[in-house]
């Protein structure tokens, strides 16, 4: 699904990615963890091809990312970008018009576990309902591909099983997933590979069950007492 | 379901399972890997690692479209292995007070009264 090949990006002088050599099966979900600085969100960028490598390149079905590829890809950004003057019923209408895979019974149901309020104006939600109505945006598609920004930030952690589940409830044999967080405990089980980054640099990597067999200890603990982070 | 996140998960779903067999609460159907992962709240990759070893170990069979049981002789030889790993254990700890099998074996015989 994704082939990532000797890729390194740089601003001026500054590595945000070293050196990433990567291959992602279609139908895995992957766990990209790292601390806050790491490349996670760098290395998203480029595999939605907002970013385009300074050397090395990246194939996604064999192609470079392109609008072509970003028809079956969703991305959930970690910065907010919502037009704040809209209703959330006139965004999500929006969306629905402009998206070929959107789904509307998804979407419908999504709004139901989010318990959205559809009449009010995007500025006076609160973050944790902005970050529903986001996740509703990304997840109301059947994509292909899900790239998910650190989805759990800013969440109360009562809320965080709740977004866990919805994303869980997408998962499919022919969908493939990477997660970015740095909030790992109650993310972990969605996570059959999860990749370690540091410095731009892929640290660990390999199936969790298997990680958690050779570390004794949780993906969690892996992080936190492993990469010192 | 609760797992401990310090093991392999798929283990623990196995053993999950195998239990259940055990108890009768699995006579026939597994249920589909899709439904046990969201039961239980992990990525479905993981309860297929779980289902591929069962099979290995020819504790169930399956086939597409078919879906997953468990096979014929699978609940005695379970119960029997179960069974097995509780009395080993008792023993052993037993063993590790210092008491000799006949002292084991009269103190079970009291229970039996």
């Amino acid at each position: 699904m994704i082939e990532i090949v000797d890729v390194v990006k740089r601003y001026g002088h500054t590595y945000a990615i070293g050196g990433i050599n990567l291959k992602i099966d279609k139908g895995s979900f992957v766990g990209l963890i790292g601390p806050n600085g790491s490349g996670k969100t760098t290395l998203l960028k480029l595999v939605f091809g907002y970013e385009r490598p300074s050397s090395g390149y990246i194939h996604i079905n064999g192609e470079s990312p392109s609008t072509m590829t970003n028809s079956f890809i969703t991305y959930y950004p970690e910065v907010e970008s919502l037009y704040s003057g809209m209703k959330v019923s006139q965004l999500l209408g929006w969306y629905s018009e402009f998206f070929l895979d959107w789904d509307k019974e998804k979407e419908k149901k999504l709004i139901q576990f989010f318990d959205l309020p559809l009449q009010k104006y995007i500025y006076q939600l609160s973050k944790g309902f902005r970050t529903r109505l986001k996740l509703i945006l990304t997840l109301a598609r059947n994509a292909k591909l899900f790239l998910l920004d650190e989805p759990l930030s800013g969440i109360d952690p009562t809320s965080r099983d709740r977004i866990v589940s919805a994303v869980l409830n997408e998962y499919r044999e022919d969908r493939t997933f990477i997660l970015a967080t740095h909030i790992v405990s109650e993310a972990e089980t969605l996570f059959d590979r999860t990749i370690f980054l540091l410095d731009g640099n892929i640290v660990i990597d390999g199936e969790s069950d298997d990680l958690r067999s050779k570390y004794g200890k949780s993906i969690d603990a892996i992080f936190k007492e492993e990469l010192n982070a | 379901m609760q797992f401990d996140k310090n093991k392999p998960i798929y283990l623990q779903i196995k053993r999950e399972i195998k239990e259940r067999i055990v108890r009768k609460e699995i006579k026939k159907e597994l249920p589909t890997v899709r439904n046990l992962a969201k039961e239980v709240g992990v990525n479905p990759n993981t309860v297929a690692r779980a289902y591929r070893d069962l099979e290995r170990d020819n504790i169930t069979g399956s086939r597409v479209g078919k879906g997953t049981w468990v096979k014929d002789r699978a609940y005695s030889k379970l119960q029997k292995e179960m069974v097995e790993e509780i009395v080993d254990s008792f023993i052993q700890s037993l063993y590790s007070l210092g008491l000799t099998l006949k002292e084991i074996k009269e103190i079970v015989e009291e229970i039996d009264d």
